[in-house]
């Protein structure tokens, strides 16, 4: 706020102190302004199209397999590369919930997680629609 | 160099931030419940009941973590660094107690 003040100070008293040096000056001024919104902006997002979005709320109840970005996660001493298989049972715009949720570790492919695990979509490196999560898969 | 011929707007809000602001909303909805916070840093694992939401920072008082020294505090989490969670929901499996055996 004080910030914004000060500039309209500076520009007005820039003004000020020099008067009509030339059109072109003064219209680069107004179209500045134009272009300046003093607030975030808010949008509603509610008809904006999320492709994804609709495709993973279209697989409520289906398995899948879910890469997250990071090279490896670490659960109480146990390491592990961040790859998930689970039945998606809810979708929303920032993440999916996976349940039952099983984690790929070396030593414990089957390792199904005591709650449901939620993943944001913008982690997901890459999935997998109607993987068999019973599928054993080499990990090391 | 060629441009492509039918590239030649973007939409505005990208879809990564919809989903950024999306990912934001899941933790403002489930302040005072408890959580478990899955991350590739450091000490990886957090538990424990969400206070607040700064930001996109998660405040969670954290009970239990993989470091005892580190447990019993207020932790301020990057929600955009978190790779899994859950918060506790009414139906669903509550998060374990992990006790510290040592």
């Amino acid at each position: 706020m004080t910030n914004r003040n000060n500039e309209d100070k500076n520009r007005q008293s820039e003004e000020n102190q020099k008067p009509k040096n030339g059109v072109a000056n003064e219209d680069k001024h107004k179209s500045q302004e134009k272009n300046l919104f003093h607030d975030s902006l808010r949008i509603n997002i509610e008809n904006i199209e999320d492709e994804l979005y609709e495709q993973l709320l279209s697989q409520i109840g289906e398995s899948i397999l879910v890469v997250t970005e990071s090279d490896q996660l670490n659960l109480f001493g146990q390491t592990f590369r961040p790859i998930f298989c689970g039945t998606i049972i809810n979708v929303s715009q920032g993440d999916i919930t996976l349940f039952p949720a099983n984690i790929k570790m070396i030593n414990a492919p089957f390792f199904q997680f005591p709650t449901p695990l939620n993943i944001p979509l913008e982690k997901i490196a890459h999935f997998s629609l109607n993987f068999d999560c019973n599928q054993r898969i080499p990990l090391s | 160099m060629k441009k492509s011929s039918s590239f030649t707007e973007i939409s505005l809000p990208s879809i990564n931030d919809i989903h950024d602001e999306a990912l934001i909303n899941e933790f403002i909805t489930g302040i005072g419940r408890n959580i478990f916070i899955m991350t590739p840093s450091f000490p990886f694992i957090f538990i424990g009941r969400i206070v607040e939401v700064i930001g996109d920072n998660v405040v969670v008082n954290v009970k239990v973590t993989t470091i005892g020294e580190l447990e019993n505090r207020e932790w301020s989490i990057h929600i955009h660094q978190i790779e899994a969670f859950y918060i506790e929901q009414k139906g669903m499996p509550r998060i374990p107690e992990l006790n510290d055996d040592h």
